[in-house]
């Protein structure tokens, strides 16, 4: 047993324990420490975000005289005139800016990524039995979603289908759900056995 | 008995599982690991890769998602190293960049000169918008790296203008943005190939995107990470996980069998003690 002298490595672990011990019961510790990262997860994406200001936007402006970066600069500010009751309308403006541009540049994406090119990969031939699933698969899911007729006789037969597909689904997604759950509590495990505690190298 | 297996204390529930994960960590059984498809995809297309080629890893990842992803991470930039690749990175979650400055010192990266064979270009704010404008203009959208260097004085930038110039990128992914949006902004538009290190519960989502071929390979959480070390002979976080995983799984597979078998035969002799039909 080689325990670790190094003190971040002893707050990183007391931190782990204390917010680990929720699942006994709540506690002050856990309070304490889900408040600590609340605080340093605030603090920390201000620094870099101020980083991303002064890089992006004052030092072109001020050394290269890019000062058309003051529009953005603008109205950035204007997202904390919601502070103040009397202009707090101004802060829709940015704010609809910034959906204009979040919305275009998403539905401009999702329509060649996401649809186009998905329903293309499900072109495929029926060769192979899994060529075969993929394609009854999305048939019968997408009739389970058909709501303009009644699900019945072939209809009825298809949604049905496309609701045990989608169960099956819904079962990889929880199994791998708790797999991912199980690797996030290992991650910490080989860190208190292993940096803390010396126990596995 | 069928009562108290009824009202079982779910910290009974936690112990098995903690000893589960616990003995297998300390006392390994050495269970064999297996590879997927897609793992193995991703391995042979970087192993493929020239040295000196520039590959993009991008932590879009937080800490929480982080403790999953780490194994799979340090495996790929370990792959990377000793093809003695140019490690491009970057991050669009905050948290991002000071995740890949710890995976580089747990990597044989570290052994590596910064700004030469490896760079951090730090975080960049706004989400699908930033990923969209790193795609337009890569220096421009990272003057200044992590650690405060002019980016373009950097001599693992060189020949480097835009993402187009890269061979690869790897996202390492928990949350949005995150592959979808590297999709619509670099992998479609601009044919950049796309991999992902991501988190378990991501995976079902991702498998579409395998099958289209716009996601090249993928590292599924700790297992995946486990079947990449076996592929580049270098036992990590994820074999040594591997154990305790399949123990866990088999102590979560008890419990499910067993509420189930309680809730049943709680039904037929009228004494249920969960939700009644």
């Amino acid at each position: 047993m080689n325990v670790s002298t190094s003190a971040e490595v002893w707050i990183a672990s007391l931190v782990t324990i204390a917010i680990m011990s929720f699942v006994y019961k709540d506690n002050p510790f856990y309070r304490l420490v889900e408040n600590l990262y609340v605080g340093v997860s605030a603090g920390h994406a201000l620094v870099l975000g101020w980083g991303n200001i002064r890089d992006l936007a004052l030092v072109p402006m001020v050394r290269d005289g890019k000062w058309v970066l003051v529009i953005p600069v603008i109205l950035g500010l204007m997202l904390y005139t919601r502070y103040f009751k009397k202009l707090a309308w101004l802060s829709r403006i940015p704010l609809a800016v910034m959906m204009g541009i979040g919305t275009g540049l998403a539905i401009s994406g999702t329509v060649g990524s996401q649809i186009v090119n998905q329903v293309r990969a499900n072109l495929v031939k029926l060769n192979t039995i899994d060529n075969i699933i993929i394609v009854v698969g999305t048939f019968a899911v997408l009739a389970y979603f058909f709501f303009m007729a009644e699900h019945k006789g072939a209809l009825g037969v298809l949604a049905g289908g496309g609701r045990y597909l989608m169960m099956v689904a819904f079962g990889a997604a929880f199994g791998s759900t708790v797999m991912g759950r199980m690797s996030l509590f290992i991650g910490r495990l080989q860190y208190l056995f292993g940096d803390w505690l010396g126990l596995i190298r | 008995m069928l009562a108290k297996l009824q009202s079982l204390d779910r910290r009974i529930i936690y112990l098995v599982v903690f000893l589960s994960l616990a003995v297998p960590l300390l006392r390994p059984i050495g269970l064999p690991v297996s590879i997927a498809e897609e793992t193995r995809a991703l391995h042979d297309f970087i192993d493929a890769l020239p040295p000196g080629t520039p590959v993009v890893v991008s932590f879009d990842t937080s800490p929480g998602g982080y403790g999953e992803l780490a194994s799979g991470a340090i495996a790929i930039l370990n792959h990377m190293a000793s093809k003695d690749l140019r490690a491009i990175g970057m991050g669009f979650f905050d948290t991002g960049p000071s995740l890949l400055e710890s995976a580089f010192a747990a990597s044989l990266y570290a052994e590596k000169e910064y700004g030469v064979d490896y760079v951090n270009l730090g975080y960049l704010a706004g989400g699908e918008n930033a990923i969209a404008s790193m795609a337009k203009d890569l220096l421009g959208s990272f003057p200044k790296d992590f650690r405060g260097n002019d980016t373009k004085s950097l001599k693992v930038m060189e020949g480097i203008t835009s993402i187009t110039d890269v061979a690869l990128v790897v996202t390492v992914a928990s949350g949005t943005p995150g592959i979808p949006e590297w999709i619509r902004q670099v992998g479609d538009p601009l044919k950049v190939p796309l991999a992902t290190v991501v988190v378990a519960v991501n995976v079902p989502n991702m498998t579409p995107y395998l099958q289209s071929g716009q996601l090249c390979g993928l590292i599924p959480s700790m297992k995946g990470a486990a079947g990449y070390e076996a592929l580049i002979s270098m036992k990590g976080l994820g074999t040594a996980g591997m154990d305790a995983q399949s123990m866990s799984h088999l102590a979560i597979l008890f419990f499910v069998v067993l509420g189930n078998v309680v809730h049943y035969i709680g039904k037929k002799t009228g004494k249920a003690g969960g939700d009644k039909e």
